[in-house]
């Protein structure tokens, strides 16, 4: 099994490996917590400090984008997509190009508490149009996300895991809509995930497989727009899939995918792994998983 | 002199293709739309060269008055006679509010009140990082004020010394449920700018002497960014819009507008 780590340490990074002038980043009093601030130390005339002033921000990103910038606006997932949304609408609405992170997905900020929780922010994101939403799970992919949203036109969410996560090593390359198939040993089930579930995911995977069930592990990375193609041939063919994120099951990988099979007209068996359409609470993020049925064991018990 | 008497008689042929456009569409936002007119034409004519491709930009935080801004670009040929009467038509470019896709010359889309001056500020700190001595100009309304999001804004223009930033207030007192006082009071708006630690001048909307004249303290402007509140009157021009709330939106019937084109022809 490859390490855990907490991808949040490297959004800094990934914004630095851009090698282009025009990029920016506008914080909101955050930037030691999502690391932007490893931007500001390599170029602090491009990193714009708007104090904790969200829908300010959001704002100013779509100004500096009208003037030609490529500005990334980061924040916690709940700040971005959540307090700034309007802002947000405007800037899709102008097919502008801007680009938003958003660090503590889900449960992942678990000690903060519900308010700070971001089981919305898929559901806000995925409906606005012009907006393309990825999630990446693994260091590489991150770089891979934040390099495509520098060097395609147009307004992008990137949600990136707080909690630890297994830096897999894709086989892989990230595309704009298409899956990051891992596994595929059989058509008995499938797991599809979001960036933050990927441990518990795994997990449920190697548990099936050594019950002697063979199955797919598909990372969905492109939350909008999501692999049609690859998901029509999978709902066709697997017995049970299991949909696994960090988010409300209202609107969120488990509602695309969903939305995905009736359009097409797949009549798959598609189980749900989410928060259940309730606010959550303060307790470390394992905790929670435990509590809100997040964990391997709850995975397996959708398909056994 | 003779600049001032071109630019008054811009703003009577802007408020004609703007009835126009209103009567033919028989929806829109004509109070607010003529009480920034005179604003408007002055910045458009004096401060933005569209042949330039670094220049000078526009926000209207105030989207609803985008049939102002339509018609001007009518007068300079960047919209048909014949499109600028498609206003809020199936299949139009000029949308009830600002879109930038429809068309690129209107700067920022716009329309969600409250706003327009952080974007201003994301433009205006692009213009720097990009040494432009170019300005961006925010047009706000009054009612608008009220919006948590500007207080947001003119703390962080004043804390970056946006010297590029103006905002003119169009300061027209109504709103729609009736006036600004009585609807939620805004207080002294000068002193809101200044305890931000704004540039603030205050003058009359309508006199166009005054309006050049602060374009003026534009081009010279130190190190802060600059308020220009503007006492207007909603529905300026055509005196049965004027001052009345009701004319925020409002159909502008055939008769009315015979009586309103009578009246702005009159004036030329």
């Amino acid at each position: 099994m490859a390490d855990t780590i907490s991808l949040r340490n490297y959004i800094g990074q990934a914004i630095n490996n851009i090698d282009n002038p025009n990029v920016m980043v506008t914080d909101g009093d955050l930037s030691k917590s999502t690391k932007t601030s490893e931007f500001k130390s390599l170029h602090p005339s491009r990193f714009i400090q708007c104090g904790i002033s969200e829908t300010s921000a959001m704002s100013i990103g779509y100004g500096l984008a009208l003037e030609g910038k490529i500005p990334f606006v980061v924040n916690f997932c709940t700040f971005t997509i959540g307090s700034a949304w309007t802002q947000l609408r405007m800037i899709c609405y102008a097919n502008a190009n801007v680009k938003i992170i958003g660090s503590h997905p889900g449960i992942d900020n678990g000690l903060d508490g519900a308010s700070h929780h971001s089981c919305e922010d898929l559901a806000l994101a995925r409906v606005l149009p012009n907006l393309t939403v990825l999630d990446p799970a693994n260091k590489a992919q991150l770089f891979e996300c934040v390099e495509i949203a520098a060097n395609t036109p147009g307004p992008f969410y990137i949600r990136v895991p707080r909690a630890e996560i297994v830096d897999y090593k894709s086989k892989n390359k990230m595309e704009i809509g298409k899956v990051d198939e891992i596994y595929n040993q059989g058509d008995d089930f499938a797991i599809i995930f979001e960036g933050s579930t990927n441990a518990s995911s795994f997990e449920a995977f190697d548990l099936l497989s050594k019950k002697g069930l063979k199955g797919r592990l598909i990372n969905i990375v492109s939350v909008k727009p999501l692999d049609n193609d690859y998901l029509i041939d999978l709902g066709s063919k697997v017995q049970k899939i299991v949909s696994v994120e960090n988010h409300s099951i209202i609107g969120g990988l488990f509602g695309a995918l969903a939305e995905c099979f009736m359009i097409n007209n797949i009549n798959a068996k598609l189980v749900p792994i989410g928060i259940r359409d309730t606010f959550t609470e303060s307790a470390t993020s394992n905790e929670l998983k435990i509590k809100y049925g997040l964990t391997a064991k709850d995975i397996v018990k959708t398909i056994i | 002199m003779e600049q001032i008497d071109d630019l008054k008689n811009q703003v009577i042929q802007n408020k004609i293709t703007l009835m126009e456009m209103l009567h033919e569409s028989k929806s829109g936002h004509p109070g607010g739309s003529l009480s920034c007119m005179d604003i408007l034409t002055a910045i458009y004519e004096k401060q933005i060269d569209f042949s330039k491709a670094e220049r000078s930009k526009v926000v209207l935080s105030k989207g609803h008055a985008v049939p102002a801004v339509y018609s001007i670009l009518n007068s300079k040929g960047i919209i048909s006679d014949k499109e600028v009467l498609t206003l809020r038509k199936l299949n139009t470019r000029l949308q009830g509010h600002p879109s930038v896709v429809k068309i690129p010359e209107v700067d920022a889309s716009t329309g969600l009140l409250g706003q327009g001056i952080s974007i201003g500020i994301g433009m205006a700190l692009a213009k720097k990082q990009n040494n432009s001595y170019e300005k961006v100009y925010v047009i706000t309304g009054d009612g608008e004020l009220v919006e948590g999001q500007n207080y947001e804004a003119l703390t962080q223009a004043a804390f970056y010394n946006l010297n590029n930033l103006i905002v003119f207030v169009d300061l027209n007192k109504l709103c729609l449920s009736g006036t600004t006082k009585d609807n939620m009071d805004l207080g002294d708006v000068d002193l809101k700018f200044k305890s931000f630690g704004w540039n603030c001048i205050h003058i009359n909307g309508h006199n166009m002497d005054e309006i050049c004249k602060a374009l003026t303290i534009v081009d010279n402007n130190q190190n802060k960014p600059l308020a220009i509140i503007c006492d207007t009157i909603k529905g300026n021009g055509i005196s049965f819009m004027e001052n009345d709330p009701a004319w925020h939106g409002g159909v502008v019937t055939d008769e009315l507008y015979t009586q309103a084109m009578k009246e702005l022809k009159g004036a030329k």
